[in-house]
């Protein structure tokens, strides 16, 4: 049974038929609530959710109104008429034609009240279902910033960005995605600020969704950004309002979903990445170096255990001879190539990741201190892995941890680079990079170049990305993404 | 095929200059020098008819090709021998400087690999990522001047001056420059500014020359007779770093040209060929295996044809430029006579 079918069936004016048809629907579902009442003499049910709708609300908002509620001439046009047009019973007071729009709204914690010998049912908005507060986000840690994350509740999100953002040319739309979720999305632009056909664009591939369900940002994602196999994402997603009100500011446009802690945003960009809110409070000159400290790290995520391997294997020549020893005298011992050494202890740490991230939080710390004492001591007291290379991987990996952001990325091309070093030295480096580069050269969704503005170079957007300008020089540049478009 | 901006071309073109310069093989002096300078300023006279063409009011090489479909063959004929040449000179860097593979075949069919990629994915992928390169190169010769510097010799660049370098270098120059015809097809596919984009590129080119031939003579000096490289050997002399070799930069470095030169050569091909046969869906493959096989063929028969080179550059990058700049003049002074006669026959009252 598809929603959009039940979108085209209309509510029946007698009520018990309409009830019966309601039962019918829901299976006899246990959490629908149906009481029936008379106001003013007129046969009426208020139906509504269990745990969706707030108990005190609906008591002193529609209960107590509707029971001491007086009709001169009671008729049930009378009576929807005197509620639609006098009485504010709540805020959210939307109407139900369809059995589609019903359980639409009934299922997101509206009261819904239907009358004897009428074709509509009024809806009222209470919810009060067990929700998250507002509290730091998980992933995006920043220490002078806010520290509000988002939450589960769309609604709740909304309102994080419109108290960040009090000015009218901040439009949010919410719509529905999945047949069987019914998901609440919420579009967000700044007006003034977006580029033209962007939002039009970005609705018509959202319209092309097909989902059942919408549980997390993964399932909306892969609509809105590019098909073709692209390394990098090309759709952003933050934790943060404020983070993404800075995107909102710079012409974007950010998802909401309801049901998940996470926005998107649309374009992104690959300089994005290293961008974080901390960078904003502190003097342009750190700024600049923490970020230049990022690009750096980046390189060494990905490179160096793959530069370690392709110079000892195939380029001792390239170091200076106290290096070289140090590095021979340690891999006489080692029993493994050096590729398959670099490549064992990454997989190694993945694999202690993984169990650390999926783990109670108590085991995954004694994962954590297993995982040291195994690889850290006793590897290396064994002779299995040599010290340079486990000092190697270390670096590598804490390099990592500095661009969380593109982390999927970074562990996959890691590990290739490892493959063509020990295959073919800093040649296979060099043509794996090659081929990196173009891909991400290549991503652009929108007309918005991911490698923007580094390729192609546009050198009034690199105030934030090779350099941390200002607020002094950079609030009069009213920067938005259509300076990038190709 | 994407359009591309003025400061692509400029990377583009700098890039598969950049290349050849690396891996030329001819010891460099002050005659040479000078001579290149002259044949890039005559080069740059040379592309003004080119520039004209394009500045004519709706014109597309696509369809005003002088011998259409044979003139468009003849392009791609050329880009292939280049793309072939190119390669020859990854064959014979790699057996020169250390690379790791087994063979140099198995290089240059590694990077074909590569490169067929990066024509899938559109020119504008590789043009974007020429920009990235350009500032590898610019890093790169950095590192060089900051290594060379203590080694420089003045001295080293006294000639024995005797006139007939000059031409040669003048000469030398041209027959190396397969960037031209490159240029004429390359600014069909530039959204604006093609005239900056070329100059731009002249003055880099001559930049690049002047500074790495300088670096290797004054650095070199007489090592550069037995060099087979100069430039890897000037790299190799002058190490700024006392922890890491800097030979390793330059490796990365001559990949990347290489990739994106022979991308360029490929991807401009591919798009000849798909002119030439509609609907041909392997354009690029087909391409790219002919110049593996021309790449082969000049090793294995040592063909350096390098005066023919010059001719068909002259032919594709000057002479059929000014026979099409000429038709176009022509044909245009033609209709606008014609249509003035018309015009003027419209006036005329009517016989009886």
């Amino acid at each position: 049974m598809k929603i959009s079918d039940l979108q085209n069936e209309r509510v029946t004016p007698r009520l018990s038929a309409s009830l019966k048809r309601i039962q019918e629907l829901s299976g006899g579902s246990s959490d629908l609530l149906v009481n029936k009442i008379e106001i003013c003499g007129i046969k009426a049910a208020l139906i509504c959710c269990e745990g969706m709708i707030s108990t005190a609300t609906i008591t002193e908002l529609i209960l107590h109104p509707l029971t001491n509620m007086t009709l001169e001439n009671p008729s049930p046009a009378a009576l929807f008429g005197k509620i639609e047009n006098n009485m504010l019973l709540s805020i959210d007071r939307p109407v139900a034609t369809n059995y589609g729009d019903f359980f639409r709204l009934l299922n997101s914690g509206f009261a819904m009240l239907a009358a004897d010998g009428m074709d509509r049912i009024l809806a009222f908005g209470v919810q009060g279902y067990d929700k998250r507060g507002v509290d730091e986000p998980s992933g995006e840690n920043n220490i002078t910033g806010a520290h509000e994350g988002f939450v589960e509740v769309v609604r709740t999100n909304m309102s994080l960005i419109r108290r960040r953002m009090k000015n009218p040319t901040l439009v949010q739309k919410l719509f529905v995605i999945g047949d069987k979720s019914q998901t609440d999305i919420c579009i967000s632009y700044l007006r003034d600020r977006v580029p033209e056909n962007l939002v039009e664009r970005v609705m018509d591939a959202l319209k092309k969704t097909d989902l059942e369900t919408v549980l997390s940002k993964g399932y909306v994602q892969p609509f809105v950004e590019s098909r073709r196999k692209r390394i990098f994402e090309s759709v952003g997603s933050t934790e943060r309002p404020d983070v993404l009100c800075s995107k909102l500011l710079e012409g974007r446009i950010s998802l909401l979903i309801d049901g998940t802690p996470f926005a998107l945003y649309i374009p992104k960009l690959f300089s994005d990445s290293f961008q974080t809110l901390d960078d904003y409070s502190a003097k342009p000159y750190f700024a600049t170096f923490i970020r230049w400290l990022k690009y750096a790290a980046f390189l060494i995520a990905i490179l160096l255990p793959s530069i370690y391997t392709a110079i000892a294997m195939h380029h001792p020549e390239l170091l200076n001879n106290t290096l070289l020893m140090i590095l021979a005298d340690s891999e006489k011992n080692a029993p493994f190539p050096v590729a398959a050494e670099s490549v064992g202890v990454l997989l190694m740490y993945e694999i202690i990741k993984e169990a650390g991230l999926r783990l109670p939080k108590a085991v995954g710390g004694a994962v954590s201190i297993v995982a040291g004492l195994i690889i850290g001591d006793a590897a290396v007291n064994s002779g299995l892995i040599s010290t340079p290379l486990l000092t190697v991987a270390a670096v590598s990996v804490i390099s990592g941890f500095v661009i969380p952001d593109l982390s999927h990325c970074i562990t996959v091309l890691r590990i290739l680079f490892i493959i063509c070093g020990s295959l073919c030295g800093l040649y296979g480096i060099s043509l794996l990079g090659a081929a990196v580069l173009a891909n991400a050269c290549a991503t652009s969704d929108y007309g918005y170049p991911y490698t923007s503005p580094i390729a192609p170079f546009k050198l009034s957007a690199m105030r934030d990305v090779a350099y941390r300008q200002g607020f002094r020089k950079m609030q009069n540049n009213n920067f938005t993404v259509e300076e990038l478009y190709e | 095929m994407n359009k591309i901006s003025y400061g692509q071309l400029f990377t583009l073109l700098t890039a598969l200059k950049a290349f050849s310069l690396i891996c030329s093989d001819r010891p460099a002096d002050i005659e040479q020098m000078l001579g290149a300078a002259i044949s890039v300023i005559l080069q740059m006279v040379a592309v003004i008819p080119m520039l004209m063409l394009y500045k004519k009011k709706n014109f597309s090489l696509k369809n005003e090709m002088l011998l259409g479909k044979l003139g468009k063959l003849l392009y791609s004929l050329f880009f292939i021998l280049w793309g072939a040449v190119s390669l020859t000179d990854l064959w014979g860097v790699t057996t020169s400087v250390y690379f790791p593979v087994d063979s140099s075949f198995k290089c240059a069919v590694l990077i074909g690999i590569v490169c067929l990629y990066i024509s899938f994915l559109g020119i504008s992928a590789a043009a974007r990522s020429s920009t990235v390169i350009f500032g590898l190169l610019i890093f790169s010769i950095a590192v060089l001047i900051l290594g060379a510097y203590p080694k420089i010799e003045l001295s080293n660049l006294l000639p024995e001056v005797s006139g007939r370098g000059v031409i040669s270098g003048a000469v030398d120059d041209f027959c190396t420059s397969g960037e031209l015809p490159v240029l004429f097809i390359l600014l069909e596919y530039t959204k604006s500014s093609r005239s900056k984009g070329t100059s731009l590129f002249f003055i880099g080119k001559l930049v690049l020359i002047e500074l790495i031939s300088f670096i290797e003579i004054t650095v070199l000096g007489r090592i550069m007779d037995i060099s087979d490289y100069p430039f890897f050997s000037a790299g190799a002399y002058s190490q700024p770093f006392s922890v890491q070799r800097a030979d390793a930069l330059y490796m990365i470095l001559f990949t990347m040209l290489c990739v994106i030169s022979i991308t360029l050569l490929l991807s401009l091909t591919s798009v000849l060929v798909k002119e030439i046969i509609p609907g041909f869906k392997y354009s690029a493959v087909l391409s790219i295996v002919l110049m593996l096989s021309a790449s082969w063929a000049m090793n294995q028969y040592k063909i350096n044809a390098g005066y023919i080179y010059g001719g068909l550059i002259l032919l594709l990058a000057v002479i059929l430029p000014i026979i099409m700049l000429i038709r176009r003049t022509v044909n245009e002074k033609t209709s606008h006579s014609d249509s003035r006669s018309a015009d003027h026959a419209d006036g005329l009252p009517e016989g009886n």
